[in-house]
């Protein structure tokens, strides 16, 4: 294992319990650390790259104690925070020339062509001179990335990386990551959106409410939703009445009526078909079936 | 090895992008640009461009040229260091800010490295700006004419000032912003500081808060180098230290994980040991300054002690110096008599000095040392005017800290900058090549103590004959006084003066000179190598200068009325850092010794001694004036000009101003190279072990200053011999001499009680027999020890008076008379047989005191001999004269100084502007009469003036905050009188001024015009039934030219019932009485309100006045 975490707790100061008995194991690969909003996510990749120190826990990179060996798990990490958008007053390339002297990239000519070829395969090389904050916010993420790759890291974190970024970004995005994590790297991609994962991830875990609610390979957690992804067909005046009863997941409108899409072990009393479910669903059944946690309020 | 390299490539990253951001910030782009343009248009406007830089004196940064950077560097600090506050804060909210600081957070580099990263980025970018502002000095500093680069002066202030200040200041406001963790709090707080430390702190506590170097003295002479470079180091280590202290700190503060869980701690400890460095050397440094007090406190002590003990009266000091470096061997031959029967005799000498041996003839004697006080036992008893000679063997170097006991701490302590250059004090010198010790350092043993604050027995001098033999460093060349053989074999350097004299000093060094002849003198300028600037102007009107110099001495003899008595005269070249104050009881500061005065190199404080602008300068005046002149007749009026520098005791007035309309001048300082000492004080020794100030009181006595010019006391509300009378009213003058709150009056007691005790004698005499007989006593005893109590009894017999006895007044307090002066009548009578003007006055003195007043005449015209019209009028207790004078030029005012008097002011004059013109009268014949007092008083008048204080009375105006109230209590109001200035003031002030109306006291009270809420009531009470002419007495404002005075006092008078209004309009009213009215009064009170209601500047609420018609 790349990254053990062992028995992980975070209690902030006001005392929001933020993470509980973490216990998780990375292997090399992109990982992905799905959950919703105020999961502990953010805290946890936090503790993971050394900004915030754990209550209690114990945390070992590559080897390495993250209590005592901070400074060579530095040394491999790579870390794209989920607010990246203000910039001191530096250019695109300078911004990157920065971070990789700081990760020990001493020989100039060495990092003057990392750089290059960072700001070239992140389609950033024509932009090098503007200013970074003058970037749209594409342009910025992909930056971010750049920086948190610039030296090769072992461990790479990235935090929401997709937020606000439209799908054309999204997908460029997430090809980039793909192609790093075919160096032996270790990537923890942490989203609450279900389409990162889904298309780069061969291992996941759920996170919800600091606890982790479920660890494995995204096709594990779309086992437990086959057979339980319905198409509904209904009236329009029917959709009120299904939004109250079962997790709706879409709802696509169909001739004079509806078809609703939803979660549920079985449907009594309408016209229902199963299909094959995506992770999407395996995400919202996970959510609503083994930690009852939906809501339609 | 490759731990360090990675360690100072990540401080260097971190900088390298931290400058990148300074660099393009505006505000720091902005502060570049003014700093550059500020301080180039400064050094080209001083140094290149002639004719500009007239707000401060090139010469100063010419003549000694590491002024160049020092001002420059200081200058350039300031800013820096209020800049790097906003700078150095700026990081770590910034970091805060930024969301993508983050990335750089988990890179592996230490926070160490990263801390050290932006301060160093940010120190670097500060010295970089330091550095180009120095370049482009130095450019200007090259191509400047008459100066030279001082190459070592720019990189010794760059480190000393730029460096300790920007580490210091980053270092707290960094450690600041990370404990309070607010910016804007730091930087009031941080902003706060520094305006304290300029503002308020500057000289004070040693310097030890002054971590801009501000005030701190950083000159660097051209001849002896800085004052103290080991003080200076360790001030600024003081600062340096506890910069790092805080910047290592800050490691320890800063928020991010530590690289290891225990990697703060080499840092907290290396913070603590900075910390720990500074504290010790701002200890070392005040503890420094702190022992020289207690030192000097120690040395008045034992002077204390010692003062009264038995000392001899040398005769002959015969003293063999030889100059090592660093410390001088000396050799001194005694021979004098003792002045009291004793065996032990009492010494000052240097506490820096050791006494080796002390031999008579082959015997060795025992001596006792004690700090300064050395006792010479002579092993048996010796009596008066026995005469005895013995040698004392010592060596060693000055401790100035015996220098100026009797100066008050807070005057020694006080900087000494000009234009922000700090000089520092120094009062003497000892280093490899220059030698300066003066009388002031005890550097040979004198008989007695010096200062004494129990008895002033330790301030008699005698005449002595002095020879001075001297051995100096070879190649450096000795000055002292008399005149000057070298031994062809022993190379040894002889000074035998032909005079007496009080004291000897001697000045060491790589002197050249130059002189010239006039009139038997020799005339000589001792200026160091390389530091003649001043041949190229003055050789060509080399034959012309002799009589240039013999014109000026005569001026100024005839100025002082004392004749130069010396065969030489030097000017001698010091280094800039030589400080001298002015004292009690003598004009004679250290600058100047008996035939010769210490300039400071190059004479870069005065304008006048920048001779190549000078020179310059007289092409431009000359134009100014239509005139056209040669190359030599500017030469020529450049040298006069540097002669004005002997002219004038005044130093420069500190004005007071702020104190809501109440200013006060003082005049400060005094002009160190006034020639006046050589006229007076090295030529005559007047001693009274009873009146130490004898010299002093003669010296006043005979150059007759008028006390007090007008403007100074029209500022003040008082002037300083008004004040010295009121106070010689209640204290002895001998307390009021030794208390140091009234330093600044000592002239004043010593001129009026002279004054008035020579009054009967010069009355009797006539005024200038008696003067002149005074000079002439003074001359036979040039060069001799005169006793003030035999001079008093042969003045004395010249006026018929005894003075002598009359001394003895001046143990106990002066009781003080007052008098009334009545208006003054001046006639033109033309008779048949006779036209004549004819002057009378009427004068009462209306205390129980005997009193004078002086009476001048004011007749336009060059000063006359004829007696009446300066004269002296003595009048008895309650006497009242009428003063009757005749003229043939009508004169055309009177002036009456009270003197020692309790009237205000005590300086009166009155210009006759309407005469009375009579034909076929009887002429009231010349003279003093004594007459009735009645024939002053105006009967019938009823006059309520501000001075009554039962029926006179003002409104207060209500407090505004409660800081006016404070400043009220601690405002000095030893004097009741204040000066009124352009800003008037908010409530009632009592003021004096000759124009108002009072009896002993011409006062008024003066308020700013206002809305009417502030009146001033005279409540005049009326026996008779009557009608009545109202008169309020009106002085026009003295600045009302200036605001214009279009506007009227506005009065109501209530009487019985009714109520009027009267005016005064200001625009017509004269000063004096101005009607306001009639009015038909029954007996009881009429009440008079004057408003301060008025468009006018100022409203004085003075007297009124009622008369039955």
């Amino acid at each position: 294992m790349s990254i053990t975490i062992k028995d992980l707790n975070k209690v902030y100061a006001n005392g929001r319990h933020a993470l509980k008995d973490i216990n998780l194991d990375i292997p090399s690969g992109m990982f992905g650390l799905l959950g919703p909003n105020g999961a502990g996510k953010s805290t946890l990749m936090r503790i993971l790259v050394a900004l915030m120190e754990p209550t209690s826990g114990q945390v070992d990179v590559y080897g390495y104690d993250l209590k005592k060996h901070r400074k060579e798990i530095r040394g491999i990490l790579g870390y794209l925070p989920q607010d990246f958008r203000f910039f001191a007053q530096y250019k695109t390339y300078e911004f990157l020339d920065y971070a990789a002297r700081l990760s020990g990239m001493n020989n100039t000519k060495i990092r003057k062509r990392a750089v290059d070829d960072m700001l070239e395969n992140v389609g950033l090389f024509d932009v090098r001179e503007r200013y970074a904050n003058k970037l749209s916010g594409g342009m910025k993420r992909r930056l971010g990335i750049a920086q948190a790759l610039i030296h090769s890291p072992k461990v790479i974190i990235v935090d929401e990386p997709t937020t606000g970024l439209d799908p054309e970004e999204r997908i460029r995005f997430r090809n980039l990551l793909s192609k790093v994590s075919g160096d032996d790297a270790t990537i923890i991609l942490s989203t609450h959106i279900v389409g990162d994962i889904s298309s780069t991830c061969n291992r996941m875990a759920l996170l919800n409410q600091g606890e982790v609610s479920f660890v494995g390979s995204p096709q594990d957690m779309l086992k437990h939703a086959e057979g339980k992804v319905w198409r509904i067909k209904i009236l329009g005046d029917q959709l009120a009445e299904i939004d109250s009863k079962y997790p709706v997941i879409a709802t696509i409108p169909s001739g004079t009526g509806w078809e609703v899409q939803v979660v549920a072990d079985e449907i009594v009393g309408y016209d229902a078909e199963l299909f094959a479910p995506n992770l999407e669903h395996a995400y919202v059944y996970y959510m609503e079936n083994k930690l009852n946690l939906w809501t339609n309020d | 090895m490759k731990k360090t390299l990675q360690f100072i490539y990540n401080i260097q990253s971190v900088a390298k992008y931290e400058s990148k951001l300074l660099l393009r910030s505006w505000f720091f782009k902005i502060f570049m640009i003014l700093a550059i343009i500020v301080l180039s248009i400064f050094n080209l406007s001083v140094l290149v461009i002639p004719d500009m830089g007239y707000y401060v004196n090139p010469w100063l940064l010419k003549a000694v040229s590491a002024n160049i950077p020092y001002v420059n560097i200081l200058l350039l600090n300031i800013g820096q260091a209020v800049i790097a506050i906003f700078l150095a804060s700026d990081f770590l909210k910034r970091d805060k800010q930024l969301d993508t600081s983050e990335v750089f957070y988990v890179r592996p580099l230490s926070n160490a490295e990263y801390v050290f990263g932006k301060i160093w980025g940010n120190l670097k970018v500060f010295l970089l700006l330091s550095i180009v502002i120095i370049g482009i000095t130095l450019a200007l500093n090259l191509v400047a004419e008459d100066t030279s680069v001082d190459w070592a002066a720019y990189g010794i202030y760059f480190f000393v000032i730029t460096i300790p200040t920007l580490v210091f200041i980053m270092g707290l406001a960094t450690f600041l912003m990370l404990t309070l963790k607010n910016q804007a709090l730091t930087f009031l707080i941080l902003l706060g500081y520094i305006g304290i430390t300029i503002f308020y702190i500057s000289d004070k506590f040693y310097y030890i808060f002054d971590y801009m170097a501000y005030s701190l003295p950083l000159f660097k002479s051209s001849i002896v180098g800085f004052s103290d470079l080991g003080v200076i180091l360790n001030h600024r280590a003081i600062y340096l230290f506890l910069g790092l202290g805080f910047i290592f700190f800050t490691i320890f503060l800063f928020r991010r994980l530590p690289n290891s869980s225990r990697g703060h701690y080499p840092w907290i400890a290396m913070s603590f040991a900075f910390f720990g460095i500074g504290v010790f050397s701002a200890y070392n440094h005040a503890n420094s300054s702190i022992s020289e007090d207690v030192r000097r406190e120690g040395y008045i002590e034992l002077n204390n002690k010692y003062v009264h003990s038995p000392k001899m009266v040398i005769d002959q000091y015969k003293l063999s110096v030889k100059q090592n470096t660093n410390s001088i061997d000396v050799v001194a031959n005694l021979t004098g008599n003792a002045q009291d029967t004793t065996s032990v005799l009492t010494f000052t000498l240097n506490p820096g000095l050791t006494v080796d041996s002390i031999t008579q003839g082959d015997k060795p004697l025992k001596y006792e040392r004690k700090e300064q006080i050395l006792l010479v036992d002579l092993g048996e008893e010796i009596y008066p005017k026995d005469t005895i000679t013995f040698s004392i063997s010592y060596s060693g170097s000055i401790d100035e800290s015996l220098c100026y006991l009797d100066i008050p701490e807070d005057q020694l302590r006080e900087g000494n900058s000009v234009f922000r250059i700090n000089i520092g004090k120094k009062y003497s010198f000892m280093t490899d090549d220059y030698l300066m010790v003066t009388p002031e350092t005890f550097w040979y043993p004198k008989p007695g103590t010096a200062f004494s604050d129990v008895s002033p027995d330790w301030q008699q001098t005698y005449f002595t004959n002095f020879t001075v033999e001297v051995d100096p460093i070879e190649g450096l060349t000795p000055i002292s006084q008399g005149i000057m053989t070298q031994d062809t074999v022993s190379g040894k350097y002889l000074f035998t003066p032909d005079y007496l004299a009080q004291t000897v000093s001697l000045i060491i060094g790589d002197y050249r000179s130059k002189s010239i002849m006039s009139d038997s003198v020799s005339y000589s300028v001792h200026y160091l190598d390389g530091h003649d600037y001043f041949s190229q102007i003055f050789d060509s009107i080399h034959d012309t200068i002799p009589t240039l110099i013999k014109d000026q001495r005569g001026d100024l003899e005839r100025r002082y009325k004392f004749k130069y008595p010396f065969d030489r005269f030097s000017l001698v070249e010091v280094p800039g850092q030589f400080k001298g104050y002015l004292r009690a009881w003598t004009r004679a500061q250290e600058s100047v010794q008996p035939e010769m005065m210490f300039i400071p190199e190059k004479g870069f404080l005065g304008w006048k001694f920048d001779i190549l602008s000078s020179f310059k300068d007289q092409f431009w005046y000359a134009k100014w004036r239509g005139k056209e002149i040669n190359d030599e007749e500017a030469a020529i009026e450049t040298f006069k000009d540097v002669g004005w520098t002997f002219y004038g005791s005044g130093g420069s007035f500190s004005f007071d101003e702020g104190k809501r309309g109440r200013g006060e001048i003082r005049s400060t300082g005094g002009n160190p190279y006034f020639i006046f000492p050589l006229l007076f004080n090295f030529k005559y020794n007047i001693y009274s072990t009873q009146w130490p100030i004898a010299n002093r009181a003669i010296e006043l006595y005979l150059l007759d200053e008028v006390n007090s010019s007008g403007w100074t006391r029209s500022y003040n509300g008082i002037s300083d011999g008004e004040k010295a009378s009121l106070l010689m009213r209640d204290t002895p003058i001998k307390e009021l001499l030794a208390d140091e709150d009234y330093r600044y009056l000592t002239d004043q007691f010593i001129m009026l009680r002279t004054s008035s005790l020579f009054s009967e004698a010069e009355i009797g005499a006539g005024s200038k027999a008696f003067r002149d007989s005074l000079h002439s006593i003074l001359d036979n005893n040039t060069f001799k020890n005169l006793k003030f109590e035999d001079l008093l009894d042969t003045l004395g017999a010249i006026g018929k008076a005894d003075i002598h006895a009359s001394l003895k007044d001046w143990d106990s307090i002066t009781p003080l008379p007052r008098y009334t002066i009545g208006a003054p009548e001046m006639k033109f009578i033309r008779n048949p047989d006779k036209e004549i003007y004819v002057f009378a006055i009427e004068v009462s003195n209306d205390s129980d005191n005997e009193g004078i007043i002086n009476l001048d005449m004011y007749i336009p015209g060059p000063p006359s001999s004829d007696p009446k019209q300066k004269r002296k009028i003595i009048f008895a207790p309650r006497e009242t004269k009428r003063i009757v004078s005749h003229w043939e030029t009508a004169p055309r005012g009177v002036r009456i100084n009270t003197l020692i008097s309790e009237n205000l002011p005590s300086y009166i004059y009155n210009y006759f502007n309407d005469m009375e013109r009579l034909q076929n009268v009887t002429i009231e014949p010349e003279g003093d009469y004594t007459i009735t007092k009645d024939s002053i008083d105006n009967s019938g008048e009823i006059i309520v003036d501000n001075e009554d204080s039962l029926l006179f009375s003002v409104t207060a105006p209500a407090p505004i905050g409660l800081l006016p109230g404070w400043l009220d209590l601690v405002e000095n109001d030893t004097f009741k009188y204040h000066g009124i200035t352009w800003n008037t003031p908010l409530k009632w002030t009592a003021t004096t001024d000759v124009n108002y109306y009072g009896k002993y006291i011409r006062s008024a009270l003066v308020i700013k015009g206002g809305d009417g809420s502030q009146t001033a009531t005279w409540r005049v009470p009326i026996e008779e039934e009557g009608r009545y002419d109202a008169y309020y007495h009106y002085t026009m404002d003295r600045y009302s030219w200036y605001w214009g005075a279009a506007s009227e006092y506005l009065f109501t008078i209530k009487y019985g019932d009714e109520v009027e209004d009267a005016y005064i309009n200001t625009r017509r009213a004269k000063n004096g009485w101005e009607l306001l009215g009639v009015y038909d009064l029954k007996p009881g009170v009429v009440e008079v309100k004057l408003s301060n209601k008025s468009e006018s500047r100022s409203i004085i609420a003075d007297a009124v006045k009622f008369v039955k018609r």
